[in-house]
């Protein structure tokens, strides 16, 4: 029914009247930045998830507050980035060991859950872990999303050149990190 | 620069849960399973604006403005209308209520009744408790 030609502010505008198909159109389009920016935030994958549907819900919920709807996804990815940090303080709180990722995913034949693939995510996480939080969201979507640094300027609220700054300095650090798996 | 790096990505797909299209799917399903009350209390919403019913405290209060006026006014009618008819009644039974409370000798509240001055003779009697009355 929505596709690529309707503006998010159509969306928006069609999902604050209760309309599904355009509210999925919204998920579908941006429900991977909102998990580029919880990962960035949590490093665990399944944790991620399940921020980004809670921050996609708390969008809905509060969509009359969405001032630029035109804008929708840079505060789809506050709201990301606000429910991640809630879930990390949560959880130091709760003082428990990080979730397993492998443990709270559900089905066999999910290619998620193949070894090598666990392995090298593993890896990833590791070598991210050791970049900045805003580094990883930038290389996050930068890599992961495709968008260009003038995007990631506007969805973070950054300047171009720091955003092809951090992205810059995250590769670096990746390719140092991951050399043998990516062989520079 | 840009065309450099878009050139030579690293691959971060292991950490993307929705390559995959089935699981990628299934969030999507699920979200939307979970925003159904949501878009249905907006589908309502939206249906009662396009109606003209739509409740806010502004609607709730303008609805009552017109009978609570007429009401007023209606109670303000009244309570003239019984003002004055009571009024001419409720003097005498406080001014009665003032001799009583004083305990004067009757000829005494006699003369407050008619508004007369006592005579000499008036007063001696009265205080001597005579019988002239």
């Amino acid at each position: 029914l929505y596709g690529m030609g309707d503006t998010d502010a159509t969306l928006v505008r069609r999902s604050r009247q209760g309309d599904a198909a355009a509210f999925e159109e919204l998920v579908r389009r941006h429900m991977r930045k909102a998990y580029l920016t919880a990962l960035a935030q949590l490093g665990d994958v399944a944790a991620a998830e399940d921020v980004t549907q809670d921050a996609l819900i708390a969008a809905l919920e509060r969509l009359d507050d969405c001032r630029e709807p035109e804008h929708f996804a840079a505060w789809l990815i506050r709201i990301a980035r606000n429910k991640a940090h809630n879930y990390r303080r949560r959880e130091r709180v709760r003082s428990t060991l990080p979730l397993d990722a492998a443990d709270r995913m559900a089905g066999g034949s999910d290619p998620f859950r193949d070894a090598s693939r666990d392995e090298l995510r593993e890896n990833l996480l590791q070598a991210l872990d050791t970049l900045t939080e805003r580094q990883r969201e930038a290389v996050y979507l930068f890599e992961v999303e495709g968008l260009r640094h003038a995007e990631i300027a506007e969805l973070l609220g950054l300047k171009e050149g720091n955003v092809r700054y951090h992205v810059f300095q995250a590769r670096r650090a990746l390719r140092e990190k991951l050399g043998g798996v990516y062989g520079e | 620069m840009e065309s450099d790096e878009l050139k030579d990505r690293i691959d971060l797909s292991a950490l993307d849960p929705f390559v995959d299209p089935v699981r990628r799917d299934d969030f999507v399903a699920h979200t939307l399973e979970r925003a159904a009350l949501e878009l249905a209390r907006r589908r309502r919403y939206a249906a009662d604006q396009a109606r003209g019913t739509g409740i806010s405290i502004f609607t709730v209060m303008a609805g009552w403005a017109r009978p609570a006026l007429a009401a007023a006014a209606l109670a303000v009618l009244v309570s003239g209308l019984a003002l004055r008819l009571a009024r001419p009644h409720a003097e005498v039974v406080a001014q009665a209520g003032v001799i009583e409370a004083l305990a004067l000798p009757t000829p005494v509240e006699e003369w407050v009744a008619e508004g007369r001055t006592p005579s000499r003779a008036d007063l001696i009697l009265t205080l001597e408790g005579g019988t002239a009355w």
